[in-house]
């Protein structure tokens, strides 16, 4: 038999899943059983219906409906989406195209167009709102590429090593987790001449590895894109892939990607 | 394209149907409705590019929260940034009153239940909200906060608690319990 106290602190993180039947069907009986011998936790329990039924029977109310203007809003950045797909496209074909004429390969054309557009867009979009952004959104301020190796430890499902890319003149930040597609992935700050670069470092299983325009280096590809204006260089290492963003000519990138690869 | 047209009808009929959940629910995230507004935008435009690869359309709104939330957690959290250890000081089993819940909460307006919720930290506010309010699953609960399962629970838990405490102190503040003496007399 387990000490009361040890089974309150059990039960107090399963009141909730008791009370919305999303506990297994097992351990029903035993939270039911400790509910009824212990008044402090049947009080929780209690307080804790008390605010879910209040919330569910004033669902309407509570919830505020959306403004008229807000669908005109949506709809028109959703037009602007679909004009700039198409202008990116169009870059594409013509990208595609020559590289076909070059290489001839068919699977090339399917791999082009198979959604490298969203690792861009995203990324060039989380270069604007953080870096962009004067307080910078960090969650973690360091210059030190160990400790924030260390700080990723827990947070993400990859091991991150934090480059030092001091090599190319670029100091360290900081980093903070982020949200890219369906994953949690590291953003990393770095800062040179007062210019911020973004380098997201996240799991490439399942994301599609933009290809076209790229450049090999030690048996490491790094594909080189703009978007929004901002230059991207793209590569791979061991099962991550990484982006860099900043609005630095694709030359620079590409040296930064270098010096990653090597650090 | 044809396709491409097609993708975006879908896509106009699914976000028709559940914006008043978004636009709610990103309102109760900000908490002010420029930001709610930014928010929502951003998260369709996400959800857009994506669209294509969601599969089943049944759950196309716990989908469009999950964008949402994760919108909100990624890039509006920072204007309100609260610290990163959340305060939660323990209430060790305290009963907080001697009436039921029930009869005390009812008596709430709207508004002091609104001007409650907007006060819990917001990982808590957010596994409320969707549980109760736009009633999502845990599993879709969990996918929306990236957390495990055992995280929502207690989130929701400890949420709803701190809640519940906040709403009896509205309470007294507003003489919903003295007033309730009264009527007993």
């Amino acid at each position: 038999m387990m000490k009361s106290d040890a089974m309150c602190r059990i039960v107090e993180e399963q009141i909730s899943a008791y009370i919305d039947g999303e506990l297994p069907a097992s351990e029903i009986a035993e939270v039911q059983h400790h509910l009824e011998s212990c008044p402090a936790c049947r009080s929780l329990a209690e307080q804790e219906r008390g605010a879910r039924t209040l919330l569910r029977a004033r669902r309407n109310t509570l919830r505020a409906p959306a403004p008229e203007a807000i669908w005109q809003r949506v709809q028109e950045g959703l037009d602007q989406a679909e004009a700039q797909r198409r202008r990116h496209r169009r870059w594409f074909a013509v990208a595609a195209s020559l590289a076909l004429l070059a290489i001839g390969v068919g699977a090339f054309y399917s791999s082009v167009f198979s959604r490298p557009w969203e690792v861009i867009a995203e990324t060039v979009d989380d270069h604007i709102r953080y870096a962009l952004n004067p307080g910078a959104g960090l969650d973690m301020s360091t210059s030190d590429p160990e400790s924030l190796s260390r700080w990723f430890q827990g947070r993400l499902d990859i091991g991150v090593k934090v480059p030092s890319l001091e090599r190319a003149g670029l100091q360290l930040r900081g980093g903070r987790v982020c949200y890219l597609l369906d994953r949690r992935i590291a953003y990393l700050m770095y800062e040179k001449e007062g210019r911020r670069y973004s380098l997201f470092v996240m799991d490439q299983s399942g994301v599609h590895f933009p290809r076209g325009k790229d450049l090999a280096l030690d048996g490491h590809r790094i594909y080189l894109s703009s978007y929004k204006g901002y230059n991207l260089a793209v590569w791979e290492a061991y099962g991550l892939l990484y982006s860099l963003v900043a609005d630095q000519p694709p030359e620079h990138l590409a040296q930064i990607a270098a010096a990653a690869l090597r650090s | 394209m044809a396709g491409r047209r097609a993708l975006r009808e879908r896509f106009t009929a699914q976000l028709r149907q559940h914006l008043d959940a978004l636009y709610s629910t990103a309102l109760r995230l900000t908490r002010n409705p420029h930001d709610a507004e930014d928010l929502l935008q951003d998260a369709c435009l996400r959800a857009y590019r994506s669209f294509g690869q969601l599969e089943d359309p049944a759950r196309c709104r716990g989908w469009l929260l999950r964008i949402l939330t994760r919108t909100f957690f990624n890039a509006y959290r920072q204007r309100q940034r609260a610290p990163e250890a959340l305060p939660y000081e323990e209430e060790v089993h305290q009963v907080l009153g001697d009436s039921p819940e029930t009869a005390v909460f009812g008596r709430l307006l709207d508004d002091e239940i609104s001007g409650a919720l907007e006060q819990l930290p917001e990982e808590f506010r957010a596994a409320v909200i969707l549980a109760d309010l736009e009633g999502l699953s845990y599993q879709e609960i969990a996918k929306a906060l990236g957390c495990p399962l055992g995280t929502v629970r207690s989130r929701l838990s400890r949420g709803r608690r701190m809640l519940a405490r906040l709403l009896w102190a509205t309470a007294r503040e507003r003489g919903y319990l003295q007033e309730r003496r009264d009527d007993e007399k």
